[in-house]
């Protein structure tokens, strides 16, 4: 029985590894990585904002969450009366809304566990901190983005291109952001790996191109031998010794 | 069913990666095509999935649907990218080497 590919056994594990750490989360992860989003959140908030009137994030009685992103002196729109100002923007977001910044965790952890490098744990650590607070920074941007989005309602000249570029911003922040952090993440902490799973076609390409060891000269003006593999060094037979000097003819 | 169930966003990912990786335009188109098939497959499988864990328990139809299915579809689209830049190194060695 033939081994498995490079990319069919990646993609098996990572998504067996996915199932399962999702589930995890899922089932016993949420309540403590939320607690943890709404603390770190709620101190890179009040760096960015400065203090509020009110606490940044506080929890409802039904779990959701209450916001209030602090917009000091800011005018607020055309529909309320003229010259008022705001201390303050609060919305109500669902528990839905910040569960999606803690859901990297697992994915991050899924994708770095289904490589093959042995030491793990130091990229795993490095990683879990990264992620957590990229999702983070996320948030509280998507709070600010929110904020921005609520002051700019009411106002009768806002144009369909300036709502068309708030929803696209929230739907970005909300739902691409906080899925593909924990991707890019793994990618630059085992970037190496990436290197090497990326680099292995321009390897490729440089070998044929030049003729090194692995590829015979002869075949510059023959056909190239196909390859086992896309991800496998291209082996051709061993060059004969006429064949390694071309200037000998 | 809304306009971001039909894969696009994962789609437009791996039509953005293939564009800024450097190969022919006829292994671009094909790697557009043959990757955007492969995508939308996946997602009918997606939907059947859904179909299902929805008749089983809507709190786990929300779990799957949100949260696990976004990032398997991610997950196969850097697999699909990873399987087609491997291919488009050969490919483009192969012309360079036979021109």
């Amino acid at each position: 029985m033939s081994t498995p590919k490079p990319h069919a056994r990646f993609l098996l594990r990572a998504s067996a590894a996915l199932i399962v750490l999702s589930v995890v989360w899922w089932v016993a992860l949420t309540g403590p990585l939320l607690a943890g989003l709404r603390e770190t959140a709620g101190f890179i908030g009040t760096l960015a904002f400065g203090s509020a009137p009110c606490d940044l994030i506080t929890v409802t009685a039904s779990g959701d969450w209450n916001i209030c992103v602090p917009v000091a002196g800011a005018q607020s729109g055309g529909g309320s009366p003229v010259g008022s100002r705001l201390n303050s923007v609060e919305f109500e977001l669902a528990r839905t809304g910040p569960l999606a910044f803690t859901f990297g965790l697992p994915v991050y952890w899924a994708v770095l566990l289904s490589g093959t490098a042995r030491r793990r744990w130091r990229p795993l650590a490095a990683g879990t901190i990264a992620t957590s607070l990229l999702e983070t920074i996320l948030f509280v941007v998507f709070l600010r983005t929110y904020a921005a989005a609520v002051l700019a309602q009411p106002d009768p000249v806002r144009t369909p291109a300036v709502k068309w570029l708030f929803d696209a911003s929230q739907y970005v922040e909300l739902n691409v952001a906080p899925t593909l952090a924990p991707f890019l993440v793994a990618m630059y902490v085992q970037r190496d790996r990436l290197r090497e799973m990326f680099g292995v076609a321009g390897r490729n390409r440089a070998r044929l191109e030049q003729g090194t060891d692995r590829v015979p000269h002869f075949t510059r003006s023959a056909s190239v031998p196909p390859p086992q593999s896309g991800l496998e060094p291209v082996r051709g037979r061993p060059a004969p010794r006429d064949c390694q000097t071309p200037e000998r003819g | 069913m809304q306009d971001g169930c039909n894969g696009v966003n994962v789609t437009i990912l791996l039509c953005s990666a293939i564009l800024a990786f450097p190969a022919s335009w006829r292994f671009r188109a094909l790697g557009f095509l043959s990757g955007s098939l492969i995508i939308q497959a996946l997602n009918v499988v997606r939907f059947i999935s859904l179909y299902y864990i929805g008749q089983y328990s809507l709190s786990w139809f929300d779990f799957a649907h949100a949260y696990l299915w976004e990032s398997m579809l991610i997950l196969d689209t850097l697999v699909i990218f990873w399987i087609w830049v491997s291919r488009a190194g050969l490919s483009g060695a192969r012309a360079n080497v036979n021109p």
